[in-house]
């Protein structure tokens, strides 16, 4: 075996291939084949990454308290589109490329000719609201219902009546939200434990843990920064082996307050009405560049649930949730369930699983897999072991003691080290002896 | 307390491996301190009287080699008047006999000797080959060289002025080198394997007990020893390693010669590669059992390191080797589970680390040995060189047992020559 001969032959062959005709026909029609791959690969990307720009003049019509063009972005983020907020003034400034497009709110400009310039130059590309509710016209039925969501669930909530709640719902097969209150102190008390305990078992019947946005202007603390008793109080949570994923927050918090929630690791957000205007001085289209990677569910109380809209051909039923408060609201619940059973409307599931694409560019949500297998509470976890030593699975784990020779080994790894090193003098010493090199 | 067999197992195949590598490294550290006192000899090495010595080539059909071999006999710096050569011709069916009467009739005045044997007179292996030559020769010193060596011109004198200035020296065995080191990568192995064998373990243990083991070619012996001990042992298949352990048993010491340098053919290919080495370590076990007993006998003097040394490397080590690569592959497959922890994979790199550094050590000493292709070459050997010796370590403790059991005859491989 000659290393050289080797290395001559592989370039032999190469030469060859790039001089006989034969073999650069080949060789040409293998760059055309790959080319056009990659430029299959790359319009997938591109097709992936188009964009939607919701185009508008104002944030607020006029007399309207509640924004409809941040309520529609909000449907259609939720939806799992790509949507970006473009104001009228930065309409020329984007890059519109073939694949994306623009949705022009009509009611939203004082003329059609403020906006018709559009449609004419990229006819294909734009598209007004009522186009845009045309295609939401035949959503399958068992997504049109809302999301449940149990709401500000403290450690001193009737923890007892939201397991039995959680039981109702598992056994209806309706995977639901909670809605959880940061919890700042008194983490080593025996009653937090217990909250955690419960909080996993509600978990373990279908539960998705939502954290409340920091109540912080009570007892007279107003311009407290949220932020850091808030990643605190989800660390604590996740600490604990719960994976919060999301926050519950109103719409101008979304746009005012979106440094609180950032770099959180929350995908998700539920977003409730305004509770104040959002400041127009805002640079929106940064804004929602940011929140591009959220997903938004509105979510509304029972009391703002209009049912005929589930019932009306053509609707627009974007996802969204309805959530009662635990603690003052219990018997609405059941009242709701009774009139979306009795009016035939289905309770939509919330599955982050159906969010798996879009929640990449957050963390895994590891305790939720293909056989929905949650985390486990401390007595599920103790059934399972005893069950284990019944049938005579582990017996020997309890028994294991692993007998450790790393201070052995670090010992002889030492030693080999010193014989390393003089084994090198040696080998330097020999290259050096001008000994005619007798030897041969 | 260990958890289970495989615990045992494991630390006990790890303490064999650890124990030989630091032995190893024992014999490194004094086969260097050896070379370094050799390089450093200024005297002029003159004999004032030649003693007559008898050169004895065993060969059994070496048409390919003997030719050559005779030729490089006929013309060592040597007195022509104070040898002779004989030639054991032992039951060849090829051309040998022709070549070397046509060498032997070229070359009329010089003591040239065949001795072509049948498989009635011969064909019963060297030592027996070694044994008709005893009786035919001359000299009071005898020189043996297997039918494929061609040793240098001085080869024979530098062991004839060690044997004559050292009168202790029942024996002096001087350097083999390959000849075909650059036909194939199993050739650089072997070209490798030789000189850490030659200036590490023999220089080592010479340096370090006044011990050495007779490589089979390229030494010198006395008559006196071989008179007294009736010849070469004919049921032995390693008849040097056997005559070695008699050497020492009568006294004597076998010296080691540096200055004595002879060119072999090695094999080429893995299949008579593996046959050869395969007879070695069958011989190896056979002289190691028979002389067991001495590792108890204080006055067995050096032998009993010997012994204990053959007993570390072709018991310990190997089943250390084999035993712990066992249980890797069956960790890994999940068949067993072993409760040892702490293990470092940088211990293993060490070892690794410690065997590239002692070889390229080995190679430094020698002329040209030193080289980039020589350390790739080395840092490959120890994943394919040295598993194929613990496969031949398996296969030559099988085939012995094999020969006890069933009581088979102690047959001499001849190793197939190459052009």
């Amino acid at each position: 075996m000659n290393f050289w001969k080797w290395l001559k032959g592989i370039w032999n062959m190469m030469s060859k291939i790039v001089c006989k005709k034969q073999y650069r026909r080949l060789a040409w029609i293998a760059s055309l084949i790959i080319l056009l791959f990659t430029r299959t690969i790359s319009s997938y990307a591109i097709a992936v990454d188009s964009k939607e720009y919701l185009f508008y003049k104002h944030l607020y019509s006029y007399g309207e308290r509640a924004s409809s063009v941040l309520k529609l972005y909000t449907g259609l983020q939720g939806e799992g589109r790509n949507v970006f907020l473009l104001p009228h003034d930065k309409a020329w400034e984007i890059d519109l490329r073939e694949k994306d497009s623009i949705i022009i709110l009509t009611p939203n400009f004082d003329s059609n000719k403020e906006y018709v310039r559009f449609m004419e130059l990229y006819p294909e590309q734009v598209m007004t609201d009522i186009e845009l509710y045309q295609s939401f016209a035949n959503k399958p039925i068992d997504e049109i219902g809302p999301i449940l969501g149990i709401d500000k669930i403290y450690p001193f909530s009737d923890l007892n009546k939201l397991m039995d709640i959680a039981d109702g719902f598992y056994d209806r097969g309706i995977e639901f939200v909670l809605i959880i209150m940061p919890v700042y102190e008194n983490y080593q008390l025996e009653a937090y434990d217990e909250y955690i305990e419960v909080l996993k078992y509600l978990v373990s019947r279908g539960g998705n843990l939502f954290v409340h946005y920091p109540v912080t202007h009570s007892q007279g603390v107003y311009n407290l920064d949220p932020k850091p008793p808030l990643k605190e109080a989800i660390a604590e949570y996740r600490k604990r082996g719960l994976e919060v994923m999301g926050i519950k927050l109103s719409l101008d918090k979304v746009f005012n307050n979106f440094n609180v929630f950032n770099d959180l690791d929350l995908p998700f957000l539920l977003i409730t009405s305004e509770e104040t205007r959002i400041n127009e001085n805002l640079v929106i289209d940064k804004i929602s560049e940011i929140l591009q990677p959220y997903i938004m569910v509105a979510s509304y109380k029972p009391q703002q649930l209009d049912i005929f809209r589930y019932k009306a051909n053509n609707a627009y039923n974007p996802k969204h949730l309805v959530y009662i408060d635990i603690n003052t609201e219990m018997d609405l619940l059941e009242d709701l369930v009774a009139l979306l059973d009795s009016q035939e409307v289905p309770i939509v599931n919330f599955n982050p699983r159906h969010y798996k694409s879009e929640l990449k560019l957050f963390y895994n949500i590891s305790h939720t897999d293909g056989n929905n297998n949650r985390v486990m509470t401390q007595q599920e976890i103790f059934k399972q072991e005893e069950l284990e030593k019944i049938r005579r699975t582990n017996l020997n784990q309890e028994e294991i003691i692993r007998y450790d020779i790393s201070s052995h080994s670090n010992k002889s790894i030492k030693v080999a080290l010193g014989i390393g090193v003089i084994l090198l003098i040696y080998l330097y010493i020999s290259r050096r002896i001008n000994t005619k090199k007798y030897f041969k | 307390m260990l958890q289970n067999i495989y615990d045992y197992l494991l630390l006990g195949s790890l303490l064999a491996i650890w124990l030989v590598i630091l032995l190893n490294m024992v014999l490194v550290n004094a086969g260097f301190i050896a070379y370094l006192k050799y390089s450093r000899k200024q005297e002029k090495r003159v004999l004032e009287t030649l003693p007559f010595v008898s050169i004895l080539i065993p060969a059994h059909n070496e048409e390919k080699v003997i030719g050559k071999t005779v030729e490089s006999m006929l013309n060592l710096n040597y007195d022509p008047e104070m040898y002779e050569i004989i030639v054991i011709n032992d039951n060849s069916s090829d051309n040998s006999a022709e070549i070397l009467k046509k060498i032997q009739g070229k070359n009329p005045h010089r003591n040239l000797t065949i001795i072509n044997t049948d498989k009635i007179t011969g064909g019963k292996g060297k030592s027996n080959a070694l044994n008709i030559g005893l009786e035919r020769s001359k000299g009071q010193l005898l020189a043996i060289y297997d039918a494929d060596n061609t040793p240098e011109k001085n080869a024979l004198y530098e062991l004839v002025y060690e044997i004559e200035n050292d009168s202790k020296a029942g024996a002096v065995i001087g350097k083999f080198r390959c000849r075909n080191k650059n036909r194939n990568l199993l050739t650089r192995f072997i070209n490798l394997e030789g000189l850490y064998f030659q200036w590490m373990a023999q220089a080592g243990r010479w340096q370090l007990l006044k011990l050495c083991t007779i490589p089979g070619t390229n030494f010198i012996i006395r008559r006196s020893i071989l008179d007294e001990i009736g010849g070469w042992d004919t049921k032995a298949i390693t008849e040097d390693t056997e005559i070695s352990f008699r050497i020492y048993r009568m006294g004597y010491h076998i010296r080691f010669c540096p200055y004595s340098a002879s060119w072999e053919q090695e094999p080429e290919t893995i299949p008579v590669w593996l046959k050869q080495r395969k007879r070695w370590v069958k011989g190896n076990y056979y002289v190691m059992i028979k002389n067991f007993k001495y590792l108890f006998d204080k006055d067995a003097g050096p032998v009993r390191f010997d012994i204990l040394y053959f007993l570390a490397i072709y018991v310990f080590f190997f089943i250390g080797a084999v035993v712990s690569d066992l249980l890797f592959i069956l960790g890994l497959g999940g068949f067993i589970d072993t409760y040892i922890m702490g293990y470092s994979l940088l211990l293993w790199f060490m070892a690794y680390i410690l065997f590239i550094l002692s070889v390229l050590i080995a190679a430094s000493i020698e002329k040209g040995e030193l080289n980039v292709l020589n350390f790739f070459i080395v840092l490959l050997m120890y994943f394919t060189y040295c598993k194929l010796w613990t496969i031949v370590a398996v296969m030559g403790l099988i085939s012995y047992l094999g020969d006890i059991f069933f009581k088979r005859e102690v047959k001499w491989y001849k190793t197939e020559r190459f052009d």
